[in-house]
């Protein structure tokens, strides 16, 4: 018996302080956790034997079910204290998880077992710690095939996409370009486009409110629409353009709601920084040789950009739409403010509003966790076909 | 692009594109200096009378101070207006509506008084407590032309008088100036709620740097055996947005009765796949010479990592410091969710609560709107390499 | 009439130097042993402060105990989190709840029946006792309850020599007249659930029929539509941009129905002469019926002994007659004793603003929305929704009341979330 895995007790370890908080909030049974401090003693007696006194640290942990850390720091003292006896393989297995081991517990508590249960939780009939729930299977998920106003949020979210990636993406090349240009006051401009993406979105809505003022607000002495409330217009759009020509649209077809364009407006404003910032460095890091060979044989600036500057961003405008697209998904706090019922006819819900609105506002955990997981599956199926069709075409190589 | 004039074209195009996106902020600016009246105008007003340097001289002449004015115990102030004998004005200090007992409405003494050229309108305090602010209301003859003292903060039509409305009588030059400024801090503990903020997303920098810091360094430093499982799995999760985490940590923060506590602000957050995998490129991006040559002098992983991979990942860490910093200040929604006490609210909560307490009174919900994104504009302001590096650094793949 | 003072004082005290009821609040809390939460929806403006001087006059008179208001949020919110407070089982000692509010936590068992408390109800307005009764057992102290009344604009009205309203006829007569003088629509609403209620009560409608909900009855289509053809005649203008008193300042405006809890409001707000009076009923001998809004107090059964022992007493002096006056006439929320009207503080508060004797005249007309777990998502998600549809976007009255019953039968019977 050369070698002793102190690595592996640690893990056992890290397990059994997770499970007895697991079991102190009723997640695990005790038998569970008992059989988990079996499983650490078993390491525990084997490193004992192997590594003899310089190993006691080990028992520490055995104290876990007192105070769980103890299950991890026993192993690390063990470690520490047997220092340069434990063979170079062993140093660098126990060292690699036990650098590992803070974050990833982290992230098993906070995000990989909670995805699970958000699962769990959305097989059950209205969640809501009141009264005690009954198992529902997929009712919940069959209730929002039909729910209107989950395909209102659904629908919301594509013009989100439609409307607000383009118009950010095709503006915020421009910028860059010009950006680009060797211009003067280079940080001056640099700062005022991107001075709004660092501003909180709750600040930055409530200024957006005031200027959609339907009486007082600026953007109506601009346009010259007194009276015009664009945060309460539940219209769409393409109906609202296309009324005076006698054309009278209905349903999905009517365009997201002027409230939700303006809501969209602003959203544009804010993230336009960010995404002349990533890609002002990505055409810093294009090669200016490519530009000079070009300009010797007589290119124009579009034929540049076009050859030259479009492939060679395409991994930054491929990075800044998936952002986009995924962040369409997320948008919350913008509609929160600017329309905190989520619009006079529910017209500027969005998914996670929705969602939001159903766990804590009406309380119903389990059918908000159907939802999130339905988003979820909607976003991994997009991204996997964005990837398909999409990926082919960015080339990576500078 | 050598040609002058596509240089001036390019100018041109970046003031404008510049202007309308700083608009917005000057709008802010704007408004958080206007009077109730001149923020409720169809017709903007391009420079509020609380942002003209002759106003701030009048208003240092009102009060204790020059600066801060205020009316003590006993003190009293004299306002001079122009105006021939026939017709005395009359003034009174308006009792706030809906309060039982309005101590500074009913603890000053007007009186109305004919001076030469002229009528002193005079405040008294007749109280034991010094007043900050006086309200006043003086009733002026519409025949007679006006010159008041100092701009009135409301104008309106009352029978045969114009009714001349201050906030405050008795402002000194900043309390004139920063009247809604001073107006919104009062209004709610916003110390407290700026406490919480930057506790929290201190503590989320600091510990989340850290941690993601020693995982990085296993993953790109360290040959253990299931470091591809691990590195697999921190991939994963980065595929589960956000939105589908609400709900479980919520329950699960409920059930360990962390709900409405520094532990639920910052503790689900703490590790950061994506710091790790950020902190992973830097790591992988140094090289392996520097560590061969110090496990030759026998440094051990910890050394390694304590001695040249942190000290030099500092600017990877500042650039991952500013965006967590930035999410954590900027958050509503998680805040908004697991927290209910007025002493556990952060700033963007404090804003939002006072959207709704506010009212119409715009003035004072721009200057509250201005503090709040303060901090991070005079952060932004100091360290701009780093912020813009930050940035963009989060775009590399 | 000491104590009166005193009380009144003691108010007013609070405010001179300045420093907030929260902060003295916070004060009287850190000595106590024994300190009962109250969480409460009250965001701000009159109703916040008045309950936190109620509290802290409450709070001088207690040894070792207090009584902490906690405010979550709007009402929605306090709802949800009372909710959260169950799943970590730390539950404040009382809360406000609207009935519908009583009738969930009843169905988890969590409140405590206000009668084995031992606090004394007699004198307490029957309609809104009545209210929060459930299976003969009263589990709420009906608190801060709001009436619907007519606000209009006195200076408007003589302008065209127009009498106040008393019927409806009368009402839509007038609001037709001066919309016309005017050139603009008079007559402002908020195309929700409690304009509605009003126009439907005074139709002679009723939401429960033989104990079912209905939504889409003769009487509903028909307020409705009344409501649908005011805009299309020009006589009823729709606010969806805030409270109506926030929007004072744009068009003439003549009247509104509108609950009493906006009264300082209103009158903050108001460049004209404010008039209040009862409500346009179907004759002229009786006012019409009014919607009641607002919460009761309720006790939670989990909350420990002491605490409902601080609770008891604190119930008891809200319903003092003293209190009652004090709050009522700080806020504009109906007394709730027949002993308030009775009290110096009041009648020398009301001789001097006779809005006040109407606001209690006109609760004595009163009517209630049913008082169903699920009535919030119907009221804003369900009913008012149909309401707007027919308001704003021309839906067909009856069509959005026949989809707005579909939609809350599937609703009541989990069909749908």
């Amino acid at each position: 018996m050369r070698t002793y895995p102190l690595h592996w007790a640690l893990g056992v370890g890290v397990f059994l302080a997770l499970g007895l908080y697991a079991q102190r909030l009723g997640f695990l049974p005790a038998w569970g956790a008992w059989s988990l401090w079996a499983g650490y003693l078993f390491f525990a007696l084997w490193g004992l034997r192997w590594g003899g006194w310089r190993a006691v640290p080990l028992a520490l942990g055995l104290l876990a079910p007192l105070f769980p850390p103890l299950a991890f720091l026993g192993p690390l003292g063990a470690a520490l204290s047997l220092g340069r006896a434990l063979p170079e393989k062993a140093q660098a297995a126990f060292y690699g998880w036990a650098l590992v081991w803070p974050a990833l517990a982290l992230l098993l508590v906070w995000q990989v077992f909670p995805t699970f249960y958000a699962f769990y939780l959305s097989l059950f009939d209205r969640v809501n710690f009141l009264r005690p729930a009954a198992f529902a299977g997929l009712q919940n998920y069959r209730i929002l095939l039909e729910d209107p106003l989950f395909w209102r949020a659904l629908g919301n979210t594509f013009w989100y996409v439609v409307f607000t990636v383009p118009t950010g993406l095709l503006l915020a090349t421009f910028v860059a370009i010009l950006l680009n240009t060797q211009v003067a006051f280079l940080g001056l401009y640099r700062t005022l486009f991107f001075l709004p993406y660092i501003t909180a979105l709750t600040a930055a809505a409530a200024v957006w409110r005031w200027i959609y003022h339907p009486e007082f607000g600026f953007l109506n002495w601009l346009l010259h629409t007194p009276g015009l409330d664009w945060l309460n217009t539940p219209t769409g759009v393409f109906a609202l353009l296309l009324r005076p020509l006698g054309v009278e649209l209905q349903g999905f077809l009517a365009g997201p709601s002027l409230a939700f364009v303006a809501v969209m407006a602003m959203s544009v404003w804010h993230f336009l920084g960010y995404q002349v910032v990533i890609l002002l460095a990505g055409l810093q890091a294009i090669p200016k040789e490519y530009y000079e060979a070009a300009e010797l044989d007589g290119a124009s600036f579009f034929q540049k950009h076009r050859l030259i500057t479009w492939p060679l961003l395409s991994p930054t405008t491929f990075f800044l739409f998936t952002l986009g697209l995924i962040g369409a998904f997320q948008v919350f706090t913008q509609v929160y403010v600017l329309t905190p019922t989520g619009g006079v006819l529910q017209d500027t819900l969005t998914l996670t509003f929705y969602l939001y609105n159903k766990g804590f506002r009406d309380s119903d955990f389990s059918y908000a966790s159907a939802i999130a997981m339905v988003t979820f599956l909607v976003i991994l199926v997009l991204t996997l076909v964005q990837r398909r069709l999409l990926e082919k075409r960015v080339n990576y190589e500078i | 692009m050598r040609s002058k004039a596509a240089r001036l074209i390019v100018h041109l195009v970046l003031l404008a594109g510049g202007g309308v996106m700083a608009f917005p902020f000057y709008w802010m600016l704007a408004t958080s200096f206007k009077s109730p009246q001149e923020a409720l105008q169809a017709e903007p007003v391009w420079v509020p009378e609380r942002m003209k340097p002759m106003n701030w001289l009048k208003a240092a002449r009102l009060g204790d101070s020059s600066l801060f004015g205020g009316l003590g115990p006993g003190r009293s102030v004299a306002l001079f207006f122009p105006g021939p004998e026939a017709k005395p004005p009359k003034a009174l200090v308006p009792r706030s509506p809906g309060a039982f007992f309005d101590p500074v409405a009913d603890g000053t003494r007007v009186e109305v008084a004919r001076g030469e050229g002229g009528w002193w309108v005079r405040l008294t305090n007749t109280g034991e407590a010094g007043f900050r602010r006086v309200p006043l209301v003086v009733l002026w003859p519409k025949e007679v032309p006006l010159e008041p003292p100092l701009p009135p903060d409301a104008r309106r039509s009352q029978g045969e008088y114009w009714r001349l409305e201050w906030v405050n009588a008795v402002p000194g030059a900043l309390g004139y100036v920063f009247h809604n400024y001073l107006e919104a801090w009062d209004a709610a503990p916003w110390g407290r709620y700026f406490f919480v903020s930057f506790f929290t997303a201190s503590v989320q920098v600091v510990v989340g740097l850290f941690l993601a810091a020693l995982a990085a360094f296993a993953l790109a430093r360290i040959p253990f055996p299931g470091k591809e499982a691990v590195f697999v799995l921190v991939l994963a999760t980065m595929m589960v947005p956000g939105e589908v985490l609400l709900i479980p940590n919520y329950v699960l923060l409920a059930r360990l009765g962390w709900l409405d506590t520094f532990y639920a602000l910052i503790v689900p957050w703490l590790a950061s796949v994506f710091g790790i995998f950020l902190l992973r490129q830097f790591y992988l991006s140094l090289p392996q010479d520097l560590f061969d040559a110090a496990r030759i002098d026998g440094a051990g992983y910890l050394t390694q990592l304590f001695r040249i991979a942190l000290p030099l990942s500092v600017p990877g860490l500042v650039s991952y410091g500013i965006f967590t910093f930035l999410g954590a200040y900027n958050a509503l929604l998680w805040p908004l969710i697991v927290t209910q006490s007025p002493e556990m609210r952060t700033v963007q909560l404090g804003l939002l609560a006072f959207v709704s307490e506010a009212g119409s009174d715009y003035g004072a919900l721009m200057a509250a709107s201005a503090f709040v994104i303060a901090p991070v504009v005079l952060g932004y302001f100091v360290a701009q390499r780093q912020f813009i590096q930050g940035i963009a650094r989060t775009g590399l793949k | 009439m000491k104590k009166a003072l005193v009380l009144v004082a003691a108010l007013g005290v609070a405010f001179a130097q300045q420093v907030k009821p929260e902060d003295v609040i916070k004060g009287q809390c850190a000595k106590a042993k024994v300190v009962a939460e109250l969480w409460h929806g009250f965001t701000g403006g009159a109703p916040k402060a008045a309950l936190e001087n109620l509290v802290v006059e409450f709070n001088k008179g207690q040894q070792g105990r207090c009584v902490r208001p906690v405010p979550q949020g709007g009402y929605r919110d306090l709802s949800t989190k009372i909710k959260a407070a169950f799943a970590a089982g730390k539950v404040p000692t009382m809360a406000q709840a609207f009935e519908n509010n009583i009738a969930l936590y009843l169905e988890a068992k969590a409140l405590l029946p206000i009668e084995s408390l031992g606090v004394r109800l007699q004198g307490v307005n029957l309609a809104f006792l009545n209210a929060v009764r459930f299976g003969g057992v009263v589990y709420g102290v009906p608190f801060n309850k709001s009436i619907q009344v007519l606000y209009y604009n006195k200076d408007l009205l003589k302008k065209h020599g127009v009498p106040v309203p008393a019927t409806l006829e009368e009402f839509v007569a007038a609001a037709k007249k001066l919309s016309r003088a005017e050139g603009g629509p008079v007559y402002w609403f908020q195309p929700d659930a409690s304009t509605f209620a009003y126009f439907f009560f005074n139709l002679g409608g009723s939401y429960l029929k033989d104990g079912k909900l209905v939504l889409n009855s003769k009487e509903a289509v028909e307020a409705l539509t009344l409501l649908q053809n005011g805009v299309k005649e020009g006589w009823a203008k729709p606010i969806t941009s805030g409270y109506i008193n926030q929007n004072l300042g744009s068009g003439p405006y003549a009247f509104s129905v509108d609950t009493s809890a906006g009264y300082t409001y209103y009158l903050q707000a108001a460049k004209f002469d404010l008039g209040v009076a009862t409500l346009p009923g179907r004759t002229k001998g009786q006012p019409g019926y009014g919607l009641v809004q607002g919460t009761n107090l309720v006790v939670f059964r989990q909350a420990p002994k002491e605490e409902q022992a601080v609770a008891k007493d604190f119930l008891e002096f809200v319903l003092s007659p003293r209190a009652q006056a004090v709050f009522a006439t700080a806020t504009g929320y109906v007394p709730v004793t027949e002993g308030a009207l009775k009290d110096p503080v009041y009648q020398a508060y009301a001789a001097e603003n006779p809005d006040y004797v109407t606001f209690v005249r006109q609760s004595r007309y009163a009517k209630f929305e049913p008082a169903l777990a699920e009535w919030e998502q119907i009221r804003f998600d369900i009913l008012g929704q149909a309401i707007k549809e027919a308001i704003l976007n021309k839906a067909d009255p009856k069509a959005a009341l026949d989809r707005a019953q579909k939609l809350a039968e599937d609703l009541l019977s989990g069909r749908t979330r």
